[in-house]
């Protein structure tokens, strides 16, 4: 493209070709004032705020809508513009309800700020208020559409950005108004509340609903601490107390301008009054406040004595995928250099981080591939979208944006899920079981393994593979090849109760394609979950969908920091950067840096540690930022465990089920509260720094175990993120950019194919089926559980977000229109679900998207009750039934 | 003073049967078009000179030059019949009486632009008429005109009919496009102009109705033919609506050119009950009006229109005459095109509101002399500073009646509503 020079303000500036007045004129430091233009929407040119002259001919033109020319002549404030500009305000101020002392848009507002710039007061039109009743019967966003100026930004985010169809113009002329369909309320509409119109809104039309009035004192970027995407975030700040939150609107970050319902209203739980503010150690039975020393030199003392009495190996380290990389870091150094452990694991466990390690050690292993499709903007630069067992529009909102972008632009998409989701709507092919789950056959175990052989068998007999890939960087194609043409397709569909036509239907669009994957829980988290991982792999390898541009694996991440707690080696297996624990030279290289022996076997996993427990070899646990009393299967009987154990430590945040078991607890600091790193779901670690001090007596998690560490005796462990970066960054030459870090940055850069072809080759693995799997009788509904967009995990903080819980606060069983009949059940009824493992009774609703014999049961709510159903076996088991499913009972109550 | 050649068949009983449109020609042009090389049919009507005859009078050879080549999109055609203008009733009588006229012209525009998807955008209101034309397309179908090999050739060409849903606007191309493609009709920023990205993004040709219609004649009898009636730069025939107070209102067929008043004499009978002539609008109600003095130099053209500083418009000419009391008549007129803003931009959608506030209050008897004034500074505030021309459309007929009728304006402020309108009768 070329690059063009024109004049604004006498000043010359060049931009390249394309590129609008505005643009042009921004990026050269001459600011023009704007209502409608946002760098991420199109380009729309209806305030006309942006008008600039041009000198020669004296027109006007809107310079966010007019492309630089070469050779223009412009003045952007000359006179004539100055003029118009504001007699457009002055139209914009008559049509204004007069209530801006009231307003919470406060000195935020775009409108108010262009008018005092421009000197405009008292003005020579009458005032024509245009009133609109005031809605906020939800707990998230407010509209008082009289203050709209119909910069028609609401309407585009909702339509160009996040692809919801909320919103759209109603009526016309002066009663043109931003109105969802027969302006029904918002509640009744499409919108996901993900409020990302709302904080587009230049003036007062959309606010957040709020209990603080005026404009925060101050902001601070941040990063969410949510799901995987790890969004940008900017939060406002009044007195010690986060009072808002919006996107960092940073032009090439993974959201820009939006977020999702969690992140821009549910931060209101850091707010919360089960906030810990003291720490706690338990005297007779009960938890009471005691001095930092007092808690710091119980937990060094107990955990040394249990060490000495009974060995490293009795202790274990339970580190948090919702914590910094930084912490992550120190955590397992503690473990593994100082009680000698490799009991370490993190809440990741829970979501198929174990098929994380799988894949990785296929493909980077293999030869430093990367199976990572890396940035989420590729995208809407993909050839083909494969979305797997995932459902983003209610674990990864930010994610489903891209997807939905991406359709819309024309990428074929293809969704495989039992369920209906909110993604299928946009997808080219949608597959999924037929019929209902018959007695005695669990076909729905075996859905992702064999579609995913079904595919790749079909794609192979029409030749559709890439030959060139195979054979550069494969091996074992030809055993592969075999395998797959044997594979008996007519069981195969039966087994898996899918349609034939529909699996042609994705080979064909597959066809002749690099793929982009995306893949979620439902697919990991299942009994076939590794084999069905595997033959993803394989699909993989034969289309040369690795390696390639925007192609690759997406993982959808539930937790901000999975990806770097996996990184900072908080696994029982691997150490930081990766190193393998049972590989010596990887070993080495850690023992060097920390000057101390590294256990030489992998430790125990996090159901491992439950199983010693049980068993009684292991005696005490260290928890930091995980609740796994509320997150994994089996609650009571991990009660149990955790209740034999000697000495439990918890250090977190909130009061929660976990902490309530505890023997000492740490109150620790939030995201918001202390400066680290996460690494999101696309390999991209972003910094952050404090906008508040802990609250109280809390201290910030890096500070604590510093203290820890040197109440054993280790005193040169204290330390704070930065010196934490550099350690990190000496040893694996993949961080160095780390120790550094301002901006994020991107620790996994893709490899070049060219570069690696000497090196190792990736084996096909070979072509597993699923066997038939008989399952009881008397459990006739299949339960299918999934977290909904208002929660995170297991609900622990979003439980704790006010606005969350009055908006969402039943999690209501959605069973098909057919059962319900069946069973007489209607909206709100209750009902009784029985797997065997356990029960729970919640009301239900009836979803047409739920097809009969299924039931679906939300996760996170009431305590995460669903979790009860569910037995704890660990994932890859051979006779694990899966985290995702299970085999139900369901009664009226 | 009339001619009969976009009106040919508009006497014919049952003109617009096939049966009997083809016994007079119609579709006799097709063999002769695929005779030719697309470039040779954009030539022939460029030296045809016709001109958009939408409103904007935007030479049609020309505007189809424009389009990009080897984009590998679809080039769509957008047929607008609209035709909301207030006063302007011509493209109707094509679609009632001549609908395989228009069909014609769009198998040739078609051809000539290399487009195999035509849209015709009707006007909501026009319920008959839409009736009349997809009866005409489904005969075109059925004869082998439309489909997949017209008249047997190898050009396949698929014509579907878009109705409108009451929106004046919808007229303006880019809003019309919008609205072909499902949304409210709020027109687009141009650039991009619809030829290089128009319905769904790919170059798209929109033509008025008439100018469509006007095709087959010149393919027929070659562009020099054309060139016979009209001035130079104002080729050709046109249908006049003409309305208001004149003896025999109605659509005429006549030759650019012509002297109005003339034609206001001699083919619409003069002004009605022997009264005096007050002014002419010339070409639909978003034209500047003419004083009796400027309507006796003006002749039914593009270039005297635009030397009278007016414009030639849709050729829907309204004669007034000495009773009409103009403050109404710019009431009613800032009243429409308020109701008709798509209300996307600022000064068109808060400015017309603030134009009709003060025109009311100067109808009723309370305005002041600063209210007139601030009218003016409101159409120069608003003009040309808006997405489309809609504003404009609003703005240059009302500045032109306040500064040639400004006394009566002022007499509404001086004197009280209803001396001022008693002195009209
Ligand atoms: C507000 C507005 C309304 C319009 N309405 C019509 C209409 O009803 N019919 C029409 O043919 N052109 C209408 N036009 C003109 C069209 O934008 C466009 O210029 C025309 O359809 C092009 O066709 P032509 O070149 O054959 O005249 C309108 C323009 C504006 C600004
Ligand atoms: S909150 Fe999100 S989904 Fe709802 S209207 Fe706004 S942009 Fe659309
Ligand atoms: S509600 Fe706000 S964002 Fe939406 S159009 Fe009105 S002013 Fe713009
Ligand atoms: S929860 Fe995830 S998608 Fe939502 S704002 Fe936070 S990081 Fe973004
Ligand atoms: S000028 Fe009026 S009608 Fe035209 S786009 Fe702007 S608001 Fe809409
Ligand atoms: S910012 Fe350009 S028109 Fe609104």
């Amino acid at each position: 493209m070329e690059t063009i020079t024109l004049t604004i303000n006498g000043k010359r500036v060049s931009c390249l070709e394309g590129k609008s007045i505005l643009e042009a004129a921004e990026a050269h430091g001459i600011k023009i004032p704007k209502l409608c233009y946002h760098h991420s929407l199109k380009p729309f040119g209806a305030c006309r705020l942006c008008l600039v002259e041009d000198e020669k001919t004296g027109r006007l033109f809107a310079s966010c809508v007019t492309p630089a020319a070469p050779d223009m002549v412009l003045l952007s404030d000359s006179p004539q513009v100055l003029k118009h500009r504001r007699n457009i305000i002055s139209l914009m101020m008559a049509e204004h309800p007069e209530s801006c002392i009231v307003c919470n848009k406060g000195n935020r507002c775009q409108l108010r700020m262009i008018a005092a710039e421009l000197g405009i007061g008292e003005n020579h039109l009458y005032p024509m208020p245009n009133y609109k009743p005031l809605e906020q019967a939800n707990p998230f966003i407010m509209r008082d559409l009289s203050k709209c100026i119909l910069c028609g930004k609401c309407i585009r985010a909702d339509h160009e950005l996040v692809c919801a169809g909320a919103i759209d113009y109603n009526s016309r002329g002066f009663d043109s108004r931003p109105a969802t369909l027969h302006e029904l309320p918002l509640e009744e509409s499409t919108c996901t509340f993900c409020g990302t119109c709302v904080s587009l809104c230049p003036t007062g039309a959309l606010s957040t609903k709020t209990d603080f009035a005026g404009t925060p004192e101050r902001e601070s970027n941040s990063v969410c601490g949510f799901c995987g995407i790890g969004c940008n975030l900017t939060l406002g700040i009044a007195g010690n107390m986060i009072v808002d939150v919006n996107p960092a609107h940073i032009e090439n970050s993974v959201n820009d301008a939006t977020l999702c319902v969690r992140g821009h209203f549910g931060h209101d739980f850091l707010n919360s009054t089960q906030r810990l503010t003291h720490p706690l150690a338990r005297k007779e039975k009960e938890l009471v406040p005691v001095s930092w020393d007092n808690a710091l030199e119980t937990t060094a003392k107990k955990l040394l004595e249990i060490k000495d009495q009974h060995g490293p190996e009795s202790i274990a380290f339970l580190g948090s995928s919702k914590c910094s990389n930084e912490e992550n870091y120190l955590f397992q150094k503690i473990a593994r250099t100082i009680i000698e452990t490799n009991n370490v694991d993190n809440g990741g466990y829970l979501s198929g981080r174990l098929l994380l390690d799988l894949a990785e050690e296929r493909t980077d292993k293999a030869g430093r591939f990367n199976f990572f499709a890396g940035p989420l903007s590729g995208l809407e630069q993909a050839e083909v979208i494969f979305v797997l067992g995932a459902e983003p529009d209610q674990a990864a909102p930010v994610l489903d944006y891209y997807l939905k972008r991406s359709a819309k632009k024309g990428t074929p998409l293809i969704v495989a899920n039992p369920k209906k989701i909110g993604l299928t709507t946009s997808a080219s092919c949608w597959i999924h079981p037929y019929g209902s789950p018959k007695p005695a056959q669990n076909f729905f175990d075996t859905f992702y393994l064999e579609l995913i052989n079904l595919i790749s068998a079909n794609l192979l007999e029409k030749n559709a593979i890439d030959t060139s890939f195979i054979s550069r960087f494969t091996s074992g194609y030809e055993e592969y090849k075999s395998d797959l043409l044997s594979l008996d397709q007519k069981t195969s569909v039966e087994k898996a109760n899918l349609d034939s036509r529909s699996i042609k239907n994705a080979a064909e669009t597959l066809t002749g394609k690099k793929i982009t994957f995306v893949v979620g829980d439902g697919l990991m988290l299942q009994r076939y979950g590794k084999e069905a991982m595997e033959a993803l792999l394989n699909l993989a390898l034969m289309t040369g969908s690795i390696g390639y541009k925007g192609a690759g694996f997406h993982i959808l991440s539930k937790e901000n920091n999975l990806v770097g707690a996996w990184d900072m080696g908080t696994v029982p297996g691997t150490l930081p950067g990766r190193l393998m624990i049972n590989n010596e030279n990887d070993r080495n290289i850690w023992e060097k840096a920390w000057k101390s022996k590294i256990p030489q076997t992998k430790g125990l996993d996090l159901y491992q540690m439950i199983k010693k427990a049980e068993e009684g070899s292991l005696k005490a646990i260290y928890i930091m930022g995980e609740n796994p009393l509320r997150s994994l299967p089996q609650p009571n009987r991990l009660l149990k465990s955790f209740e034999s154990l000697e000495f439990v430590v918890a250090q977190d945040i909130l009061f929660n089920e976990t902490v309530n078991i505890a023997d000492v607890v740490l109150p620790g600091a939030p995201f918001s509260e202390k400066a680290g790193s996460f690494t999101n779901m696309e390999g991209k670690i972003q910094c952050f720094s404090p906008a508040l001090p802990p609250p109280k007596n809390a201290k910030t998690d890096l500070e604590i175990l510093g203290l820890v560490a040197e109440k054993m005796g280790a005193p040169e462990y204290k330390s704070n993120h930065e010196d934490i970066r550099k350690e990190i960054s000496n040893t694996i030459s993949a961080y160095s950019e780390t120790a550094a870090c301002k901006h994020p940055i991107w620790i996994r850069e893709k490899n070049q194919l060219q570069d690696n072809m000497a090196e190792k080759q990736i084996r096909f693995s070979p072509v597993t089926s699923s066997s038939e799997t008989v399952c009881d009788d008397d459990y006739p509904f299949i339960a299918l559980f999934g977290s909904t967009r208002f929660h995170l995990g297991s609900g622990t903080r979003t439980g704790q977000s006010e606005r969350i819980n009055v908006f969402a606060p039943q999690g209501e069983i959605e069973v098909s229109p057919v059962d319900a009949e069946k069973m007489n059940l209607i909206k709100d009824d209750r009902i009784k679900v029985t797997s065997v493992t356990g029960e729970l009774e919640r009301t239900v609703k009836v979803n047409s998207n739920i097809r009969s014999g299924y039931i679906h049961i939300p996760t996170a709510y009431n305590h995460n009750d669903a979790r009860c159903l569910i037995q704890l076996v660990p994932l890859l088991d051979a006779d694990s039934s899966g985290w995702d499913s299970c085999r139900v009972t369901v009664e009226k109550v | 003073m009339e001619v009969k050649i976009l009106s040919a068949k508009f006497d014919i009983e049952d003109g617009h049967k096939l049966e009997i449109a083809k016994q007079h020609g119609a579709y006799a042009t097709i063999d002769k078009l695929f005779s030719m090389k697309p470039e040779e049919v954009i030539e022939e009507v460029r030296n045809s000179g016709l001109r958009g005859r939408g409103g904007a009078g935007f030479p049609a050879g020309v505007k189809w030059g424009f389009l990009p080549k080897g984009t590998g999109k679809p080039v769509y055609l957008a047929v607008n019949s609209d035709e909301s203008e207030p006063a302007t009733f011509k493209d109707r009588y094509i679609l009632v009486k001549d609908p395989h006229m228009m069909i014609e012209g769009i198998i040739i525009c078609s051809y000539a632009i290399g487009s195999h998807d035509t849209y015709i955008y009707i006007r909501g209101e026009y319920t008959s008429q839409v009736k009349a034309l997809q009866a005409a397309i489904d005969e075109a179908y059925e004869a082998g005109y439309l489909g997949d090999k017209v008249a047997g050739h190898d050009f396949k060409l698929e014509v579907t009919v878009h109705r409108g849903a009451g929106a004046y606007v919808c007229g303006e191309e880019t809003g019309l496009l919008e609205s072909i493609e499902g949304k409210k009709g709020q027109p687009r920023a141009k650039p991009p102009f619809p030829a290089v990205a128009g319905l769904y993004g790919c170059p798209t040709i929109i033509n008025n109705v008439q100018s469509i219609a006007s095709l087959p004649f010149i393919l027929e009898k070659g562009a020099e033919a054309y060139k016979v009636y009209g001035t130079e730069k104002s080729s050709g025939t046109h249908l006049f609506g003409i309305s208001g107070h004149v003896e025999k209102p109605g659509m005429y067929e006549l030759p650019l050119g012509l002297p109005l008043l003339e034609v206001v004499e001699k083919v619409a009978g003069g002004v009605w009950k022997g009264r005096k002539l007050k002014g002419v609008i010339p070409g639909g109600s978003s034209t500047p009006v003419l004083t009796p003095e400027e309507a006796k130099t003006v002749t039914l053209d593009y270039e005297s229109m635009a030397e009278h500083k007016t414009m030639f418009g849709s050729g829907g000419i309204v004669v007034l005459d000495e009773t009409v009391d103009m403050v109404k008549l710019v009431e009613n007129l800032i009243y429409f095109y308020h109701h008709e803003s798509c209300g996307q931009c600022t000064p068109c959608r808060e400015g017309l509101g603030w134009m009709l506030k003060i025109i009311k209050k100067v109808v009723r008897g309370e305005g002041e002399i600063s209210d007139i004034d601030l009218l003016s500074e409101l159409c120069d505030n608003i003009e040309m500073k808006t997405v489309c021309v809609l504003s404009a459309a609003c703005t240059m007929p009302v500045r032109s009646y306040l500064t040639k009728f400004r006394h009566e304006f002022d007499a509404y402020v001086s004197e009280g509503a209803s001396t001022a309108e008693a002195n009209q009768e």
